[in-house]
């Protein structure tokens, strides 16, 4: 009985938007600093962490990601380099921008900077109507004020298409 | 997704494009001025002065409460005609808190000349918000105390340091635990026995006509865990006093052999060189016998074939893990069997050739290796 308890200890549930629940150990939650905020704090252990904002799907990619990070030893760095790299590699945008706000949410520091890279990476010397699309934005400026904006900062496009 | 994410998303692009981004929507007219992060590099630029003006326009309307990255890589050929700028960049970088300042400049023509150097203004000595700190061909003279209470992490390149500016630095950096310097000079002391410091890497010291006898740098660091000793060290050598917490160190530098690359001092004795040079190597290993990890480069091996023939060995190592850094060629091999057969705890062996550092004059010691 005590060392179901003591597992108990060691793993925490979360459950995603859409009602999954997940059993993490503790030492991979500890990645993401809002969950080391809350373990810290008055946060059972025991209790499910609700993140009404991440499905399913992202929340299984945040924590192998997670995983990952805090199963391999410092010495490591070339083959987590690695192992980030293909984890993003063939992943659509959607899923993408879910990472980023995921692990914005859960604080996840390098997780958000290798997501926000790879996003970057892709809109980098994309015209400006493919990122309209990539990031659905309505155009809302009149082609008055679009001129506009382009005259008063022209430095600022100057040289450039 | 929320602005302050698109922002975050935005400092990954470079600054010229994100700027751009102003014309996608109404929501996104002003993200850019929200940058957390700022890189200027004005190698894209024809004309240095477009740059400069860049980058002030960039900065003007910057509505970001707390700036993660300011760097700023550029030739500083041009430069000394828009101090006044940089210096309003740097006064820009304290007033918006930031944590990582990168001041990479570079000119290669001038580099070893004092005056061709960005003088640091004395307001970042005492800049509490730093957490990381590069700077490249900056000059480096603290006039009062540094107070870097947060900075963990430190890399100086093309400088002159003396020793009481490096005491200044240590003193004023207590929590301090990477430090880097390279391309230097100037000072022949590093005492870190109060600092957190946990790595050290020192690469290429700049050696002039006048070093003829050649100078020792003293290093006393008890709670080093890594230390690093890359490059052309010249003729200064290195003692290490107190490393008793080191637990990987990489030997990858070379020494000039007094009397290697002078034609003046041809009537000095080679011999009495090699044996300064094996006396030096001697020691720095006597102080390491105790390290777990070890990386050693082509040049310490090569001299460690010397020892090798003469029937000197290199002082028993408890290494565990042993890298050599090294294309293999004739004159290495009596050196890789001298430190194997002193390594009895050797568990892991590993020979690479990834440093770019490697093979310094392969040819020179491969000759003067034949014959012994």
């Amino acid at each position: 009985m005590a060392s179901s308890i003591e597992n108990n200890n060691e793993k925490l549930t979360l459950k995603s938007s859409d009602g999954e629940e997940f059993l993490v150990e503790k030492h991979v939650a500890l990645q993401s600093t809002l969950l080391q905020n809350m373990l810290d704090s008055d946060c059972s252990s025991a209790d499910v962490i609700p993140l009404p904002k991440i499905d399913a799907r992202t929340l299984a990619l945040v924590l192998g990601y997670c995983k990952k990070h805090a199963d391999a030893s410092s010495s490591k760095q070339g083959e987590l380099n690695s192992f980030d790299s293909e984890f993003l590699k063939d992943m659509d945008m959607g899923a993408l921008f879910n990472l980023v706000l995921a692990a914005n949410f859960m604080e996840i520091k390098g997780l958000l900077d290798i997501a926000a890279q790879k996003i970057a990476d892709t809109i980098k010397d994309k015209p400006h109507q493919e990122v309209r699309e990539i990031f659905h934005v309505e155009n809302d400026y009149t082609p008055e004020e679009e001129a506009a904006v382009r005259e008063e900062n022209r430095w600022a496009f100057e040289g450039f298409p | 997704m929320p602005d302050s994410v698109l922002a975050h998303l935005l400092s990954f692009v470079p600054v010229e494009d994100a700027i751009k981004t102003q014309v996608l929507s109404k929501r996104w007219q002003f993200l850019w001025t929200y940058l957390p992060s700022l890189h200027f590099r004005s190698c894209c630029y024809d004309d240095f002065a477009d740059f400069v003006t860049f980058v002030n326009k960039t900065l003007i309307p910057s509505n970001c409460s707390k700036l993660k990255r300011f760097r700023v890589d550029c030739d500083y050929s041009c430069l000394p005609d828009f101090e006044p700028s940089v210096s309003l960049w740097t006064r820009f970088a304290v007033g918006k808190g930031t944590e990582e300042l990168h001041l990479q400049f570079e000119d290669i023509d001038n580099f070893m000349v004092d005056e061709c150097r960005y003088e640091l203004p004395q307001r970042l000595f005492t800049n509490p918000s730093f957490k990381a700190l590069c700077f490249c061909l900056c000059s480096v003279v603290p006039k009062g105390v540094v107070a870097w209470n947060s900075l963990t992490k430190l890399s100086i390149g093309y400088v002159e340091l003396s020793d009481a500016v490096i005491q200044k630095i240590l003193a004023g950096s207590p929590v301090l635990e990477f430090l880097e310097i390279y391309c230097f000079y100037g000072f022949d002391r590093m005492r870190i026995s109060h600092s957190a410091l946990k790595e050290l890497i020192l690469r290429e010291i700049w050696d002039f006509e006048s070093n003829r006898v050649g100078s020792e740098l003293e290093i006393s660091a008890p709670n080093l865990q890594s230390l690093q000793i890359l490059g052309c060290l010249g003729r200064t050598t290195c003692r290490l006093l107190d490393v008793s917490s080191l637990v990987d160190a990489t030997l990858n530098f070379k020494l000039i052999r007094p009397g290697e690359d002078s034609e003046d001092d041809s009537d000095l004795d080679p011999e009495d060189g090699y044996e300064s040079i094996q006396n030096f190597l001697r020691g720095l290993l006597e102080s390491l016998v105790h390290v777990k990890n070890s990386t050693v480069g082509t040049w310490a091996i090569q001299v460690l074939s010397i020892m090798e023939a003469k029937g000197l060995r290199s002082p028993l190592l408890k290494c565990e893990c042993l890298r050599l850094d090294t294309p293999i060629f004739q004159s290495v091999l009596p050196g890789i069997a001298n430190l194997l057969e002193s390594s009895p705890n050797l568990e892991t062996f590993r020979v690479t050739t990834m440093s770019s550092s490697i093979c310094y004059e392969e040819e020179a010691l491969s000759r003067e290796w034949k014959w012994f």
